[in-house]
């Protein structure tokens, strides 16, 4: 990573107040993270549903407002800024969603979805990126200009989401789950095509993901999340090679793996189910399903701390010995 | 359609090898159309025995789904089955809705991959998997009660008298999950299909319930469907590798996966990264696309994207038993017997 980040997050925490009939509660979806993404690095938010990393990735965007803790890109605050230099900003970050097929206007051409950035930010396209040009960055031939959305398959559609993603020349994209709703043999189309567009063009990359495979492929610097927090983070080799919090084993160890040459039953399997981000454990967030759980994980919340080698970030009050048994 | 061996020149998977006995779930030539030149399933033909999982992979539109709600009777309005399943001696296609209804829950029982859509959000869970007991059963309302709890408690939900009475979305994912493996299992079928019933859950709970499902299906043939060969390495004794409605490739899951024979197979397990090894460069594709329904000719659906292809693969090649074990390929150019060809690994 260069020296000073391109986005960073720290302390950054979003509640949301939640009502029923019953009963008032407060659900944390975020809770005190510290991220950076380099430029022209990558990112990856790995965690299950309800982790909090989709949260994380519209609050580094600037579309949530966090309850605590600051985004600062380029060192310049979110949260300070005036509405016009915020809007400035959001043509430097933009996002790419799981769902081509929700996320393109089924009523618009491909050519006004690709213009509409430029119409909104009332700029023309910059240098490199009119309509034809865009189509041709993401291998799309200049003739789906004039499609709409339902004539494209699912990843040409989500060719088109990057397309509109890159169309102001932003330096950081947020990838939430780009390629999980398309088949696998296209998955590797779009994942190449993101990794193209990254080199060529020197974007950043938050790559929000569920698949550790595809993690393991394509960032340099991984963080986990489980509700909430981030429990381990450092260089992805580290953390695939020598996973230290529990919580990164057990999820490493549950991914099936295509091929029949260790015992299925030999690995560890978590306890229960993911509790509800409105119940979370006191003291550590896993300990609910930690194996090696003691009493002062239920009581004393673990810090990030330097850990292992190579040297990573867990939050774990055991990530020196920390192994969790098949 | 009979069940006697199959005529010369079909070939077949076996059932699990050294097994004499006679196959409990047979499948012979399992057609599904939905009119003339839109075969969406073109010749389905595989054994299992009980205790077996089979699973079969493919990409959305190879005709996996398909297969399996053909064999319980579920196929969309306009789709139409033919040929022959047969599970432990009684036919499945072409069996009037009045038989069907009787076989669906005893001899052959589903599980979905959404166990919100799939279970009534209005009933307690307890009082789902009673109304299975119900319909199959003379047993009285405490014996199905009592049952209700026993399955529950088999498939692994903590305090089950307390949870039977909780409603659909009470529970979480993976609880409503295996909900609907006790309900599948309620009525003790032959046969259970389990369509990507683990697609929707976290991959921590994944693990739980492919474990579970492995577990309590001992005394059934499992037909499981899903797209990824990592869940398939985990479940299945033997897989189906099917493309656009026809099999490419079956055998036990190691050699399959381990020394995959049809390019399709190859490529498909190539595309995908893999967690323990970092791959560096680009990731393989398989360059084109699906031919949909209707825009496939006679030869080898796959021979327009296969770098094997050849002028032969104009025809359709014929599923061919492979020499060394009990799998077979239908590929005139199969990959050899041996490692994973690079020729394939490096498709531009």
């Amino acid at each position: 990573m260069s020296d000073s980040p391109l986005v960073e997050a720290r302390d950054l925490t979003k509640r949301y107040s939640v009502r029923s009939r019953t009963r008032k509660a407060t659900l944390t979806a975020v809770d005190k993270v510290d991220l950076s993404v380099a430029a022209g690095g990558i990112l990856a938010l790995v965690g299950e549903s309800g982790c909090g990393k989709s949260t994380t990735g519209r609050l580094l965007l600037g579309l949530e407002r966090p309850t605590a803790g600051t985004v600062t890109v380029d060192g310049r605050d979110l949260a300070s800024l005036p509405a016009a230099g915020l809007r400035a900003l959001r043509r430097e970050m933009q996002p790419v969603f799981q769902d081509p097929y929700d996320s393109l206007n089924p009523r618009m051409r491909i050519a006004a979805i690709l213009s509409e950035p430029a119409r909104v930010h009332r700029i023309d396209p910059p240098p490199g990126r009119t309509v034809p040009e865009l189509l041709d960055l993401v291998n799309l031939s200049p003739d789906y200009a004039d499609r709409f959305p339902h004539e494209l398959s699912g990843g040409q559609r989500q060719r088109i989401a990057i397309a509109r993603a890159i169309a102001l020349d932003p330096r950081f994209v947020v990838c939430d789950e780009p390629v999980s709703a398309l088949d696998v043999s296209v998955q590797a189309q779009v994942v190449n095509l993101l990794m193209r567009l990254q080199r060529e063009l020197g974007l950043a990359y938050l790559f929000i993901s569920h698949d550790l495979a595809l993690v393991r492929y394509l960032a340099q610097e991984t963080a986990v999340m489980y509700l909430g927090r981030i429990v381990e983070r450092g260089p992805t080799s580290a953390l695939f090679a020598n996973p230290r919090h529990p919580y990164t084993q057990v999820l490493l160890a549950s991914v099936p793996r295509p091929r029949v040459d260790r015992s299925r039953t030999a690995r560890p399997l978590p306890a229960g189910d993911l509790p509800s981000p409105l119940d979370r454990p006191s003291g550590c967030v896993f300990s609910s399903r930690c194996q090696l759980a003691t009493d002062r994980c239920r009581t004393e919340i673990p810090m990030l701390r330097p850990v292992g080698e190579p040297v990573r970030l867990a939050a774990c009050h055991y990530a020196e010995t920390a192994a969790v048994a098949a | 359609m009979t069940t006697d061996p199959a005529p010369a020149g079909t070939a077949r998977a076996s059932a699990s090898p050294g097994s004499g006995a006679a196959p409990l779930l047979s499948v012979r030539e399992l057609r599904v159309s939905f009119g003339p030149g839109r075969d969406a399933v073109t010749g389905l033909t595989l054994d299992a025995s009980r205790g077996e999982v089979v699973a079969i992979v493919g990409e959305s539109g190879c005709g996996k789904t398909l297969s399996a709600l053909a064999l319980t009777g579920l196929l969309p309005p306009g789709a139409k089955a033919s040929g022959s399943a047969r599970i432990g001696g009684t036919e499945l296609i072409g069996a009037s809705e009045r038989q069907l209804r009787r076989l669906r829950g005893s001899k052959v029982s589903m599980i979905f991959q959404d166990a919100t859509t799939a279970l009534n959000p209005l009933m307690s869970v307890g009082a789902q998997i009673q109304e299975v007991l119900a319909i199959h059963g003379g047993s009285s309302r405490k014996e199905r009660h009592a049952r209700a709890i026993d399955l529950l408690t088999s498939v692994g939900v903590p305090d089950p008298a307390v949870r039977a009475k909780s409603l659909p979305h009470q529970l979480s994912g993976g609880m409503r999950q295996r909900v609907m493996v006790a309900m599948a299992l309620a009525g003790a079928p032959d046969l259970v299909i389990a369509d990507e019933p683990t697609t929707a859950l976290d991959v921590t709970v994944q693990a739980q319930v492919l474990a579970l499902l492995r577990e309590v299906t001992r005394s059934s043939v499992v037909l499981f469907i899903t797209h990824d060969m990592g869940v398939v390495a985990e479940v299945a004794d033997r897989v189906v590798v099917m493309y656009a409605g026809a099999v490419a490739e079956s055998g036990a899951v190691a050699d399959v996966l381990g020394r995959p024979r049809h390019p399709y197979t190859a490529a498909l397990l190539n595309s995908v990264p893999d967690p323990d090894r970092p791959a560096t460069g680009e990731l393989p594709t398989i360059p084109g696309r699906v031919p949909p329904l209707g825009e496939r000719g006679d030869g080898c659906p796959f021979a327009d994207r296969c770098p094997r292809s050849t002028s032969q693969c104009a025809q359709q090649p014929p599923l061919a038993p492979v020499a060394e074990g009990i799998g077979e390929v239908a590929c005139w150019h199969p990959l050899p017997a041996g490692a994973m060809s690079d020729e394939v690994k490096t498709t531009p």
